[in-house]
């Protein structure tokens, strides 16, 4: 992208606010853009990272999921939800070869791309970039060993209540109780439900519950807790199952 | 540098066996000779179970032995196994990327021969070697491969088919037919933990596959007969299983 282009500014702006680039100097930051083309996708474009695998993506706006599904069963999983700030697919930065996984837009999105080949030029030039590369990589790991461990160990009301609590900014708030989760409070219970291993009936019914005990607040498509701590007692143990 | 192992067992060549690890490989003779004066020896008898927490201040890379790393649902005891690791790997490579997982379990399927060294002094090494990405960046892509693998396995498949895709993962290409290098010796129980199951079904299922001939276990080998009728199993998700 040319330095002089409209949206040079704003690609800065992002990369300055995401996990991955904040801490790089702005002249990397600079360098990084200038390699990059602008591309905007449409809301619910679907296709198998196949197909997009050699370039490397940095979404600038806008929320990108990564899942896989079973075709003779129809059941879906997502493994990552990324929002602005997030690269894709990092899997093939890392070591070269693609992922299976299929991606979905979920808004229209803006992305900065670039051939994956210059990205890990860019990498090998950047040692400093290591810095915040490994500890994004160790955040990514617990997100992927969290959604395994909660799919083997946990029922469902616990593992919606994690998934919820991962998307809530422990540091944003100042009131104790009420927190808005990230990225995905303003999704289906279907799409909720994807991303735990559940159904949209099963998520449905326990947001019903918990709405009528005043732990969580959902109305038209937004989700709300309303007791942040008691959400987080839900997504330790097991209490006593209430019938449905 | 030579360690001897048990007294039962061989010496170790060290240097031998870091050039083979997908780790170290990448790594000439005098960076390693400088990255292991920073390592002491360490062993671990078979079945000794450390927490993430004890274990988590040091960086460990296994010499010999296998070691299983899980989480813990401590409400009912069930657990999860989240990697398998042999000689070569390194742990636990989430918390070296400064990463918070929930609670992990380490336990040493065999009496374990390793090294370690302080998780500071192993950030600090890789920090000064950036040179080391080559083959830790690539590592790193295979780790969360793995866990990206389980987590859509769990969502996705049933038992039969987790059992099925388990132990074709870790055939070599050379050895179909052989016994089964990672997984050997492994109970059903170890095999249940590893698909997020429980003995009994694990126990079932291969009897089933022993009747059907597609597998024969041996003195706890297990032996696939039928790598055709094994690949169904692991890509179909069969509507009617006969089962006794």
């Amino acid at each position: 992208m040319n330095p002089q282009s409209a949206f040079f500014e704003e690609s800065a702006r992002c990369l300055k606010q995401s996990p991955l680039f904040s801490e790089l100097a702005p002249s990397a930051i600079e360098d990084i853009i200038t390699r990059c083309r602008r591309e905007t996708w449409r809301r619910r474009r679907q296709l198998p990272m196949e197909e997009t695998w050699q370039r490397f993506h940095i979404l600038l706006s806008g929320r990108v999921r990564l899942s896989r599904s079973n075709p003779e069963n129809g059941r879906m999983i997502t493994l990552f939800l990324l929002g602005p700030g997030d690269p894709f697919c990092l899997f093939s930065l890392l070591d070269g070869k693609p992922h299976e996984v299929m991606l979905e837009t979920l808004d229209d999105v803006a992305l900065l791309s670039l051939p994956m080949d210059e990205a890990r030029h860019w990498l090998d030039e950047h040692p400093e970039f290591n810095r915040q590369l490994l500890p994004y990589l160790g955040e990514q790991m617990c997100s992927l060993a969290g959604l395994a461990s909660d799919l083997a160990l946990h029922d469902t009301e616990t593992r919606l209540a994690r998934l919820i609590l991962r998307h809530v900014d422990s540091s944003a708030t100042g009131n104790d109780q009420h927190a808005t989760p990230r990225l995905i409070n303003d999704l289906s219970h279907e799409f909720l439900a994807e991303m735990i291993g559940s159904v949209r009936v099963v998520v449905n019914r326990q947001l019903q519950h918990w709405k009528q005990e005043g732990i969580v607040d959902a109305h038209r498509g937004h989700l709300e807790v309303e007791a942040l701590q008691e959400l987080a007692r839900r997504a330790e143990e097991h209490p006593r199952k209430v019938s449905a | 540098m030579t360690l001897a192992c048990s007294p039962s067992q061989h010496a170790v060549d060290v240097k031998a066996l870091l050039h083979q690890s997908p780790l170290f490989a990448g790594l000439d003779d005098a960076v390693l000779d400088e990255m292991l004066s920073h390592f002491r020896r360490e062993t671990w008898k078979q079945g000794r179970q450390v927490t993430g927490q004890e274990s988590g201040q040091r960086f460990h890379i296994i010499l010999s032995g296998r070691l299983k790393m899980a989480q813990i649902n401590p409400e009912t005891g069930r657990m999860v196994t989240l990697f398998l690791l042999q000689p070569g790997d390194g742990f636990d490579v989430i918390s070296l990327l400064d990463g918070q997982p929930d609670p992990l379990i380490f336990e040493a399927r065999d009496d374990l021969l390793m090294l370690s060294t302080p998780m500071q002094e192993a950030r600090h090494w890789i920090e000064q070697h950036p040179a080391f990405n080559r083959s830790f960046l690539p590592y790193l892509g295979k780790q969360m491969r793995t866990l990206a693998n389980l987590a859509g396995d769990l969502a996705l498949h049933d038992t039969e088919t987790r059992l099925a895709r388990l132990i074709l993962r870790h055939v070599d290409d050379e050895q179909k037919s052989g016994p089964l290098r990672l997984t050997h010796n492994l109970s059903h129980e170890a095999l249940a933990e590893m698909i997020g199951s429980v003995r009994v079904v694990v126990n079932r299922q291969l009897q089933h596959w022993q009747r059907e001939g597609v597998v024969v276990t041996r003195r706890g080998e297990l032996i696939i007969k039928e790598l055709e009728a094994m690949l169904k199993k692991a890509m179909h998700f069969p509507k009617h299983t006969s089962r006794p």
